[in-house]
């Protein structure tokens, strides 16, 4: 069953077409990773999955309903969400912001679920937790940003360039935490890169986006194989071997 | 998140307090058994003969309040006429040619049949008879420099006054049969002309930055500074007799102290005003306490009152004595007075700065949230922010009379655009990544406002607040000059008194209220800093 799907998704900014009748779907346990240049409409599409953004036409199906018949904060709720730049609570400590969702949602133990989340992400949370989101480097930032997503077990994660801002071996490392976190947990997930080469390492099904259109949806693994045009073209450019 | 709760409970705390004290601003009863509003305009005699319709009326039994040196012509006719005081001292010329703008045609007797008459019939209000003095203007100038020119008469500056300088009071410059008139009438037109206040003009022409001032005939300071006094000898100037002026309200609810009142009509000629001007402008004694020597002199008073006060040495301003060392003594003998004074300047002050929390806070929430009308609602705001405050104040008495209440709104006014802005933009700073992710994770508008938008936007909050509680404290000295009272009674009296000694023992207290105040604000600013986000802050 497909988890997430978007059917002739269109959305307009004033004269600006940002998502020119999109269709994708994951399925339950997938990682779609949505590739293209800026103003191609990824992160558009990303965010009318949790209706972040409304579309003009078109509809969103999260698990099987369509998003504009469900409450938004609650939807939220059950989507994990990750951003560029972590987009942590500044003024809360790594454990406060991890706790985030479940504290939300009244579970009692929130804090037990935020601890386990920054150890699943990799932070220690007896050293970490008290700490002030400054007080920490860019990539352990983006693991409490992590940690915060799935502290309430959520079965689908959304991130906007989770990785983008990181250093490359930092961003190595991130990768392959968030690879193991996802498969352990059978999160079904759909995040928005730039790079070709990320998609191919983290997804598990490229979309590659151009002018708020999907030019091409495949299998990662079919990627290299089946790519023309714009696609081919990002693969040169990023310098994967055709 | 503990730390989080507790700064927005701090928050809310504050916000909550002074919507409280906002609340329980006292309004000025209105009734029919209210005291008896007796005003004056701002210079010695004024205050004087206020003192002594007070006194009076005090003595035949009557409940009165003081509103010394409320304002110039024009202020005390608007609040005569809106019934916002009872009685006040006027001169008939003042009110023939500056209120009913006519010139003077006949004497003493013709002048004030025309102005009973037009009071009467524009106002209802009532000239009661003339006290037995005429206070006309005197221009004057230094009796060395006018006997070395030869001039004894205004006519005599047509030919020289190209070489001199004039400082005249902006009451005197600013009406026809001021200065205008007279430089029209004598054909004078000076080299330079200067708007000096009465407090600083005698002053001045002693220095010299000025060679001719506009003066009174009954003015104890033309002896004080050896002046000669130019007569008038085209007869430019009209009668200038001093009577009690009674506004309809006031006729009309106590018959009986226009009975009192009445009863001075006569009794004060020009040589006791003169004396008793003199004994407050140059010996400096209370005029409460030559008022009451006055009733007494002319055969009005309770009895011993001038006994007493030649012997109250300690209340005798010293001329001589230096302003700063004389300061600290005037505050300790006041000390009563400038404590209540205080209270109620920081009454002001919290009232009117905890209304403009409880409106502008709020305000620019909305208005991030409805940035279209951000820019038109902030102009708005600083255009207030632009009209001087004096401007501001004597805009407020037709709509809200006098007292505290209108001195509350003119300060709230002028609070709303440093908390508007600072709370707007604030809001707008505050982190916009992190409300952006716990809106994706979920958090309502609400919560992202209560849990991270204010708490990290209120030490920007908190400065704006700052800055208007100081604006504020500052502003309502002036406060005083539409009777709210506070440390701004003695800078007017003192103005009006030539005093600095005086001024200073309300311009001391204020200053240092204003560095107490920003001082104590920018703990409060420390204080609801929220942990984390800055170093040295926490």
């Amino acid at each position: 069953m497909a988890l997430i799907s978007v059917e002739e998704g269109v959305k307009r900014y004033g004269a600006t077409l940002a998502l020119d009748g999109v269709s994708i779907s994951v399925e339950a346990g997938d990682c779609l990773a949505l590739v293209g240049g800026s103003g191609s409409g990824k992160t558009t599409l990303l965010r009318a999955i949790n209706r972040l953004t409304r579309l003009d036409g078109g509809r969103v199906l999260v698990r099987g309903d369509p998003v504009d018949r469900q409450d938004a904060v609650r939807l939220r709720r059950s989507i994990g969400y990750v951003q560029q730049d972590g987009g942590l609570i500044p003024h809360w400590t790594c454990l406060a912001n991890a706790s985030l969702v479940p504290r939300l949602l009244g579970r009692p133990d929130a804090s037990d679920c935020g601890r386990r989340a920054l150890r699943a992400a990799g932070l220690e949370p007896a050293e970490f937790g008290s700490r002030y989101p400054r007080e920490l480097s860019g990539g352990q930032q983006q693991r409490v940003a992590i940690a915060r997503a799935i502290a309430a077990g959520p079965d689908i994660l959304l991130m906007d360039e989770p990785f983008g801002a990181l250093d490359a071996i930092t961003r190595t490392e991130a990768q392959d935490t968030f690879i193991g976190l996802r498969e352990s947990a059978g999160m079904t997930a759909c995040f928005v890169t730039h790079d070709i080469a990320e998609a191919l390492r983290v997804a598990t099904h490229v979309a590659v986006m151009r002018e708020g259109r999907i030019v091409l949806q495949v299998p990662a693994g079919e990627l290299v194989d089946r790519a023309t045009g714009y696609a081919a073209e990002l693969l040169e450019k990023s310098g994967v071997t055709l | 998140m503990s730390g989080l709760r507790a700064a927005a409970a701090r928050v809310s705390w504050a916000l909550a307090l002074c919507a409280l004290s906002a609340a329980v601003v006292p309004l000025d009863a209105q009734d029919r058994d209210r005291p008896i509003l007796v005003a004056s305009k701002p210079f010695a005699e004024s205050y004087l003969l206020a003192e002594v319709f007070a006194q009076f009326l005090e003595a035949n039994g009557f409940v009165v309040e003081r509103r010394p040196g409320f304002g110039m012509t024009e202020l005390l006719m608007q609040a005569m006429i809106a019934g916002e005081i009872d009685v006040y001292p006027e001169y008939t010329g003042t009110g023939l040619a500056a209120v009913l703008g006519e010139t003077a045609s006949g004497g003493s007797a013709a002048v004030f049949g025309r102005v009973s008459e037009e009071y009467e019939t524009r106002w209802g209000i009532r000239w009661l008879p003339p006290l037995g003095f005429e206070n006309t203007y005197a221009i004057a100038m230094r009796r060395a420099a006018a006997d070395s020119l030869g001039v004894q008469a205004l006519s005599g500056l047509t030919v020289i006054a190209s070489d001199l300088v004039g400082g005249f009071s902006p009451d005197f410059i600013g009406r026809d049969d001021g200065l205008d008139g007279l430089a029209s009438a004598y054909g004078i037109e000076f080299r330079e002309t200067r708007s000096l206040l009465q407090a600083v003009k005698y002053q001045a022409i002693e220095d010299g930055a000025v060679d001719v001032i506009d003066a009174y005939s009954t003015d104890g300071a033309v002896s004080r500074y050896d002046l000669t006094v130019l007569t008038d000898d085209r007869g430019f100037f009209p009668p200038y007799d001093a009577a009690p002026l009674a506004s309809r309200a006031f006729q009309q609810e106590h018959p009986e102290a226009i009975l009192v009142l009445t009863r001075l009509g006569g009794r004060i000629d020009v040589a006791a005003m003169r004396r008793a001007n003199e004994r407050v402008e140059v010996e400096g004694r209370p005029v409460a306490e030559v008022a009451a020597a006055l009733l007494a002199e002319v055969g009005l008073g309770g009895g011993p009152a001038e006994e007493a006060s030649e012997s109250s040495g300690a209340a005798v301003r010293d001329a001589e004595r230096p302003v700063l060392s004389a300061l600290p003594r005037r505050m300790w003998e006041n000390r009563g007075e400038l404590v209540r004074q205080v209270f109620r300047h920081l009454l002001l002050v919290v009232a009117s700065l905890g209304t403009a929390m409880a409106v502008a806070v709020p305000t620019g929430v909305v208005l991030e949230r409805r940035r279209a009308l951000a820019g038109t609602t902030l102009r708005v705001a600083g255009i207030l922010q632009t009209i001087p405050s004096i401007a501001l104040l004597a805009f407020m008495i037709p709509v809200f009379g006098i007292g505290a209440v209108p001195a509350v709104v003119a300060l709230f006014l002028y609070s709303l655009l440093p908390i508007l802005r600072n709370t707007y933009t604030g809001i707008i700073e505050a982190a916009p990544n992190a409300a952006e992710a716990g809106r994706a994770l979920g958090m309502t508008e609400w919560q992202l406002l209560a849990r991270i938008r204010l708490p990290l936007a209120a030490p920007v909050i908190m400065a704006g607040i700052r800055t208007a509680a100081v604006i504020n404290v500052g502003t309502a000295t002036l406060a005083a000059f539409i009777g709210a009272g506070g440390l701004g009674d003695p800078i007017v009296a003192g103005l009006a008194l030539s005093d600095p000694v005086m001024i200073l023992s309300g311009a001391v207290p204020a200053a240092a209220l204003a560095l107490l105040v920003d001082w104590g604000l920018s703990g409060a600013e420390l204080l609801v800093a929220p942990k984390g986000v800055a170093e040295g802050r926490r």
